[in-house]
């Protein structure tokens, strides 16, 4: 594999091999750091503190795992520290949650990405790292629960607001679609 | 009919393989925060000239002393009985010079013997210090041994220290100090996080081994630095060997069998050190990892540098000025060139050059034939080769004419003829090139040595003849015998340095053979050029 060369060499620090690293990784993490900040500046502050942390604690990465999913860890990480002390509104009772996993919206396969891009991103901070977490990268409430230093609730509560309001923003760019259409 | 979906599904398909490229901006600031743009920009340009200059002095300090180690160590092997002398005849003294030497060498400056005795002990200490270290072995410390199989050329830095050490640091424990000194540690540590700091020999055994990697990593900053806090090292390292040797001389002075461990230590050291096998199994490593991370790069140069035009043989002219002596041309040759790294060590390049070329035949006498001989003019015919005689060998003959020596003059015309006149016969020739070459990387770091072949065509474009001499200087027009297009072979060193990784500079000495030059080369004509090319490389 080419990428365990090039890995070999940037633990000792060859800048070639950085770079070759970083052209092979970074489009696929700024990718996943567009989802996890609110704009574009802040996606690139993640995107340089995470390949800054890479290449620093590189010489820890010992081949037993998938290496991008280890720089995937690592960026989720710097985007959680910029954003684990942030307050979302009021503390939500669990029994008051409602199951919005069934929510559903119309068939929207013209909604373009860049749109849903901008939606996650108009997301109130953590119900955006949430709902990302959740249903993008797949991780449990558990474990969010764990790497946000929040409770189960908490994380399932902001998961279901973060859907209601995906919900209603599908919704109005529909209706304003269709109205700029007709 | 609106189909309904889940709105983790349509987010999860949307976001399905996102990637977007992230700014340029991006990557310039991590380079910065990782260190090596930051390092870069502030090398001072002298800095980086100084370091090529003061490394090629090394590199040739290194052969010029390797020459003379073997008398070194002829030198040094009869200390080894001088000290056995010492021992015999000297065995009271020895014993105070032992006691001398743990202590303080002041208290032996009690009296003139004692004095005596001390300088010759340490004087003997200094000179086998001195062979040993030219033998790149040391029986009397394991450490520095170890030190020495790690790199052979460190041993020329211990011999330095040694040389200029020994005699007053056998009282001084401030090298001991320096050898732990954070100052000198502290760049390496910042750098690369190898054990410098640490206070025994291994580190430096881990340091120097370490520093291969360096040199491909990081800035000849760094490079000096380590190299010299390494060198420091060794020196310290070394003084406290020579320190501890004090101690322990005397003991193996009187210890029979000092030399036999001294020559057992010679061969355990040889059978460790590394074999060209290993290097060269060592550097296709390299070569490998740097394949694969390998990727080609475009450079486009412009260079500039003098021709020297001759010929291994022969004459363009005839073979009747074969025996002429010539005058080599020194012209111009500017250019630009294409080139493209097919591996990291090999790369093909083109280009285009403007290169002109002059060759020189002395003592010519050149016939002219004349069309109009009235009113003291005359207009001479295109070039004939065939109109050229020597006037070395002709200078009886009836072509001569001491007349005309005296200048180029219209002469009284006899049968329409103008006898002819003695000069120097210049062909001004100016070529296209159009070389295609391949490189080969000897040494591939910032700083390149590499050696060079191909083939050029060349186009003629300039094509002149004339003869001259004192006074006067006649144009005879082009020399139809050269061919409009012929070729060369190339051969050429080149060294280059990176300055970035898109800028550098480079200067290349090549040996141009020419082919086919001439359409009838009746006289054995094999002209060359060499060529000191000189520019900047710029990296796409």
């Amino acid at each position: 594999m080419v990428y365990k060369k090039i890995v070999s060499l940037c633990q000792k620090n060859d800048p070639k091999a950085q770079r070759e690293l970083y052209e092979m990784f970074s489009p696929k993490l700024y990718g996943s750091c567009l989802r996890y900040a609110p704009n574009e500046q802040e996606a690139q502050d993640i995107l340089q503190d995470s390949f800054i942390t890479i290449f620093k604690k590189i010489d820890q990465f010992k081949f037993k795992g998938s290496f991008e999913g280890w720089c995937k860890r690592i960026t989720v990480n710097t985007a959680l520290q910029r954003y684990r002390g942030t307050k979302v509104f009021d503390l939500v009772n669990e029994d008051q949650i409602e199951d919005v996993e069934a929510v559903e919206v119309e068939e929207s396969d013209d909604v373009p990405l860049k749109e849903l891009l901008f939606m996650v991103q108009q997301l109130p901070e953590r119900y955006r790292l949430v709902f990302t977490m959740y249903v993008m990268d797949g991780y449990s409430h558990k474990e969010i629960a764990d790497m946000m230093k929040i409770t189960l609730g908490t994380s399932k509560s902001n998961l279901a607001r973060a859907r209601q309001n995906l919900q209603i923003m599908v919704k109005s760019w529909r209706e304003s679609h269709n109205s700029n259409a007709s | 009919m609106s189909e309904k979906k889940n709105i983790d599904r349509l987010f999860q398909e949307g976001f399905k393989d996102f990637e977007v490229k992230p700014p340029a901006m991006v990557w310039d600031n991590i380079g910065q925060e990782i260190g090596h743009n930051k390092k870069q920009k502030t090398i001072p340009l002298w800095w980086i000239l100084g370091g090529v200059a003061a490394g090629l002095a090394i590199l040739f300090t290194f052969i010029y002393t390797g020459v003379d180690n073997d008398s070194l160590i002829n030198d040094s092997l009869p200390i080894v009985n001088t000290q056995e002398k010492v021992r015999k005849s000297n065995d009271s003294q020895i014993k105070t010079e032992t006691k001398d030497v743990d202590n303080s060498v002041d208290t032996t400056l009690d009296g003139k013997e004692s004095i005596k005795d001390v300088q010759l002990v340490t004087k003997d200490l200094d000179s086998e210090q001195n062979g040993l270290n030219n033998l790149n072995e040391n029986p009397v410390s394991d450490t520095r041994t170890e030190t020495q199989i790690n790199s052979p050329k460190k041993a020329s830095n211990l011999l330095t220290a040694g040389n200029s050490s020994t005699k007053s640091d056998l009282n001084k424990n401030t090298v001991i100090n320096t050898y732990s000194s954070p100052s000198k540690t502290g760049a390496n540590d910042r750098y690369n996080k190898t054990p410098i700091a640490q206070n025994n020999n291994q580190s430096v055994l881990a340091t120097q081994s370490d520093n291969s990697h360096v040199v491909n990593e990081t800035s000849k900053e760094v490079n000096s630095s380590t190299e010299n806090n390494s060198t420091a090292m060794n020196t310290a390292g070394n003084k406290v060997g020579i320190k501890d040797s004090s101690k322990n001389k005397v003991d193996d002075i009187l210890n029979k069998d000092a030399l036999d461990s001294a020559v057992a230590a010679v061969d355990s050291i040889k059978k460790k050190l590394p074999t060209l096998e290993e290097i060269a199994a060592q550097e296709e490593k390299e070569d490998s990892l740097n394949v694969a991370v390998f990727k080609g790069k475009w450079a486009a140069s412009t260079q500039v540098g003098p021709v020297y035009s001759n010929s291994l043989s022969g004459s363009a002219i005839n073979s009747e000025v074969i025996d002429n002596n010539r005058d080599a041309g020194l012209n111009l040759s500017y250019g630009i060139g294409l080139s493209y790294e097919i591996s990291p060590r090999w790369s093909v390049r083109t280009g285009l050059n403007q290169v002109n070329m002059t060759y020189s035949t002395q003592d010519v006498n050149y016939q002219v034939n004349v069309d109009i001989a009235s009113r003291g003019q005359f207009l001479p015919q295109a070039y004939s080769s065939s109109a050229i005689t020597s006037a070395v060998v002709t200078s009886a003959s009836p072509l001569s004419n001491d007349a005309l020596d005296t200048g180029f003059a219209v002469q009284e015309l006899v049968d329409s003829q103008l006898q002819g006149f003695k000069g120097e016969l210049y062909q001004r020739l100016g070529y296209i090139e159009v070389p295609l070459e391949l490189r080969y990387s000897l040494i591939n770091n910032k700083f390149k040595v590499n050696v060079l072949g191909g083939m050029s065509a060349l186009f003629l474009t300039d094509n002149m003849v004339t003869v001259q001499n004192d006074n006067q200087r006649l144009e005879l027009g082009e020399d139809g015998n050269f061919n409009e297009f012929n070729q060369s072979a190339n051969f050429g060193l080149g060294l280059s340095y990176d300055f970035t990784s898109k800028l550098g500079v480079f200067i290349e000495p090549t040996f141009k053979y020419q082919l086919s030059t001439l359409r009838n080369n009746v006289a054995d004509f094999k002209p060359y050029t060499i060529g000191v090319q000189s520019g900047v490389a710029l990296k796409f």
